[in-house]
């Protein structure tokens, strides 16, 4: 039994260094684990919505057609569900959080247009080669139609 | 005997860190009786089931309280595992295990900060909440939150600690442990601590049993119910768990068993470390909860929750019902402020570890 028993610590704390940390002049201790905010590599996203889908608290919405990307930083629960998700891996956990704000702004990241479908372009030599192909599967489908056996 | 008069306690009060209203009748300055009232914080949680899949609602289910969060993901993955008959890997088991004794171990820690602010002891207050500090920092290195930790799963976890990481969770732990000594010692051997405590609030073991308290509560009466004693998840049966108990049943014993139950919880992580097994650390969830029910607990830190659940071959659940620990605690606290002094209403209270937006979901 004792009185004044923690005098002893308190008087110690009086020559340690504080315990909290001295934010903001010095940068907080970042943990490699850590979920601060979600970034997406917009030129490598196919717009497929699996995030979308995946999200618990309905934060982002996907526009397959206009190719736009959009994010609620705010309604955003820092889950990484959408990470693990993302076929691609353009989505990534940053470790800084968000910024504040005084609105409750959505993020939209608009996606490059579309790559242009491939035109082919064939020589004469090639050209003939499917006619020729096309004329004898017409022949080949009018005897199999007249009953004769394909010889 | 003098006039009767009702003083109304909280929802907003300096030693409460949560909303409960009580409305005490006081004869001079002894309580009489006690009336508490809820309703400040419902948020509609378990409703939110039937609107969230079933895989989703983890997240909301961590949602529920702010300290005991991993516990309740664990407890809602529980019943989905027991109700789609899905086994989770051992590896997942142990690491469940040590996030939710480290868990227990910030509770606690909190616990003495504002049970020591109740007593008007804030230079203890301080200490103990930065002891809590290193046991955040470790929850973040290993899950990326310090207080949602997203890292509990239907079927297994999502982040697996490396070797490295248990290594170093072991000896901070060590060097905790030491700090704990002197947090110990000085909570149970100062004379002030002992005059403020001591034959405060006293719970007989039949009255315990009788409202039907659980956690700390009950253990400090003498009834040695903690559920992690016949936890078939987790790894508590491997580690040959005991309960730590008191039979003073005061607000001292209520304070002594947490103080206890942080080696305790020291321990069952070290243990978890040496025995953790190789392996997977989640399952695939395929398909749909049936269409049956199942119930299954989770020893929290501070006491029994039941999770209910009950499924309708959907993707969202038809009903989700928790018990919370503080619900059942309730019923004991009217009873310990019925004669006690209006002066240790505020610690009384605080001894039960109140969390009342758990209460409310």
């Amino acid at each position: 039994m004792s009185y004044l028993s923690f005098a002893r610590e308190m008087l110690g704390n009086l020559f340690k260094p504080p315990a909290t940390s001295q934010y903001p002049f010095k940068p907080r201790k970042v943990y490699e684990a850590d979920r601060g905010k979600v970034v997406n590599d917009i030129n490598n996203c196919i717009f497929c919505g699996m995030c979308m889908r995946n999200c618990p608290s309905a934060a982002i919405t996907v526009d397959r057609n206009a190719r736009t990307w959009k994010i609620n930083r705010f309604a955003c629960v820092q889950c990484k569900e959408c990470v693990t998700n993302c076929p691609k891996k353009c989505l990534q956990m940053e470790t800084e959080y968000t910024a504040p704000d005084t609105k409750k702004t959505e993020e939209v990241l608009q996606g490059p247009p579309p790559p242009p479908k491939p035109q082919i372009v064939l020589t004469e030599a090639q050209k003939a080669a499917i006619a020729a192909a096309q004329a004898k599967k017409a022949a080949a489908s009018k005897a199999a139609a007249d009953g004769t056996p394909h010889a | 005997m003098g006039k009767s008069t009702v003083v109304p306690f909280g929802p907003q009060h300096p030693v409460l860190p949560e909303p409960i209203h009580l409305d005490l009748e006081l004869q001079d300055e002894k309580v009489v009786k006690a009336i508490p009232s809820i309703g400040y914080i419902h948020r509609g949680l378990e409703k939110l089931v039937e609107k969230r899949g079933f895989q989703e609602y983890v997240y909301i289910a961590e949602r529920v309280c702010g300290i005991c969060s991993f516990g309740h993901g664990w407890g809602y993955s529980k019943a989905i595992e027991g109700l789609m008959e899905i086994e989770v890997p051992r590896r997942a088991e142990y690491l469940r295990t040590i996030w939710h004794e480290l868990s227990r171990l910030h509770s606690h820690l909190l616990w003495v900060g504002l049970g020591a602010d109740a007593l008007g002891f804030e230079s203890l207050f301080m200490h103990a909440w930065r002891l809590r500090e290193t046991i955040l920092d470790m929850i973040e290195q290993t899950t990326g939150g310090r207080v949602i930790f997203s890292v509990c799963k239907v079927g297994g976890v999502r982040r697996d600690i490396s070797d490295h990481d248990l290594k170093e969770i072991v000896s901070r732990l060590e060097k905790l442990k030491k700090e704990i000594d002197g947090l110990t010692a000085l909570i149970l051997n100062d004379e002030t601590i002992h005059a403020r405590l001591k034959g405060v609030g006293t719970v007989s073991f039949e009255d315990a049993k009788a409202l039907g308290c659980v956690g700390p509560t009950a253990r400090a009466s003498g009834v040695p119910l903690d559920y992690r004693c016949g936890d078939e998840g987790g790894a508590y049966k491997e580690l040959g768990f005991k309960p730590v108990t008191d039979t003073a049943g005061d607000c001292f014993a209520r304070c002594k068993v947490r103080l206890l139950e942080l080696y305790q919880a020291i321990d069952l992580i070290k243990g978890c470390v040496e025995n953790m097994p190789a392996g997977e650390i989640a399952v695939p969830v395929k398909g749909f909860p049936p269409a049956a029910e199942y119930f299954t607990r989770v020893e929290q830190p501070r006491g029994e929750a039941v999770y209910y659940v009950k499924g309708n071959k959907t993707k969202n659940l038809e009903r989700f019902r928790l018990r919370t620990p503080t619900n059942a605690n309730l019923a004991v606290l009217v009873k310990m402020l019925q004669g006690c002094d209006l002066a240790d209403v505020p610690n009384i209270i605080l001894t039960i570890d109140p969390c009342i937006s758990c209460c409310e979901r």
